[in-house]
């Protein structure tokens, strides 16, 4: 399981991390994601770390961080849900059932039940939109949800 | 001789159940004892009717469709392993009418290969464009 806190070694670890990658071609995003996988999410001390590592300035990281959503700069509950709400899963009753999701865990996106256990995240499109509406828990790919299922995943993750 | 079971692992598949059903067949297979190899491909293409599984017969490949663990056992006892008829059967997947009229390119193999044998990408003709290469410019994997 990540560790949620960012550790006071951050920058000791997050230096370890970029130099076991920087030899990659184009190391920054798959630095980003181990980084992420870490401490689970992308603590701000990690920047000019991985900035002076590569010769970037602090800003293009930055950038490139901002840009991409799956990068968060904040910690996570224990489990994220990520609920599509593009065009196919929306035609497909999404909408409904971001409503019923919402109400279950009493929340709206981007936020964390107060228990600590679900973040829940829109997405925009998982590809599977033959099997919508889709969802993503912790990674995993969830398709042709209905109430009862979406119901089902929820219950898991608040055990 | 060892029977071919295919159950998909593309996301599609897996968004809709493909591990569980695999589980299941393994479970079923270790209990019954049967002479079963589960090979996880690629899937068909016909999403609508994933998890679907597939038998290799004498007759050719033979399909059964929206498969859930629980309908597991039920296909083994109605023969599955030789294409016997149960109310999920599609039959021959080569004669899916969705299959039928198509001209396969980019995705001709998907779903028919193990992607994980090597005799079986050789079988279907991998490395083939390799081999063309004069010998000391093969890759150490061709030399043999
Ligand atoms: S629109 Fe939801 S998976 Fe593509």
């Amino acid at each position: 399981m990540n560790l949620h806190f960012a550790s006071p070694d951050v920058g000791a670890r997050t230096l370890e991390i970029v130099n076991e990658m920087k030899a990659l071609e184009g190391p920054l995003l798959p630095i980003l994601h181990e980084v992420q996988a870490e401490f689970g999410y992308i603590p701000q001390e990690a920047l000019p770390v991985i900035a002076r590592a590569l010769n970037l300035s602090r800003a293009e990281v930055h950038g490139v961080v901002t840009f991409y959503h799956d990068y968060r700069d904040h910690p996570t509950g224990r489990h994220v849900l990520k609920l599509c709400r593009a065009e196919a899963c929306q035609s497909m009753g999404g909408m409904a059932l971001e409503d019923k999701v919402k109400k279950l865990l009493g929340i709206d996106f981007h936020q964390t039940t107060l228990d600590g256990a679900v973040t829940l995240e829109p997405v925009y499109c998982l590809g599977l939109c033959s099997t919508a509406p889709a969802a993503m828990l912790d990674g995993e790919v969830h398709g042709r949800l209905d109430d009862t299922a979406i119901a089902e995943l929820v219950a898991g993750v608040r055990l | 001789m060892t029977v071919k079971i295919y159950i998909p692992r593309d996301a599609a598949s897996l968004a809709v159940g493909a591990e569980k059903v695999a589980k299941a067949f393994h479970a079923e297979i270790a209990s019954r004892g049967l002479d079963v190899q589960v090979i996880r491909n690629g899937s068909r293409g016909l999403l609508w009717l994933e998890p679907m599984v597939e038998v290799e017969t004498a007759e050719g490949r033979v399909a059964y469709g929206l498969v859930k663990p629980s309908d597991v056992a039920s296909l083994l006892d109605a023969g599955l392993t030789s294409g016997g008829a149960h109310p999920l059967c599609l039959g021959k997947t080569e004669e899916l009418p969705f299959l039928k009229s198509q001209t396969r390119l980019t995705f001709a193999r998907c779903g028919i290969i193990d992607p994980l044998s090597l005799e079986d990408y050789k079988a279907h003709g991998g490395l083939k464009g390799l081999k063309k290469l004069p010998p000391w410019r093969r890759p150490r994997l061709l030399r043999r």
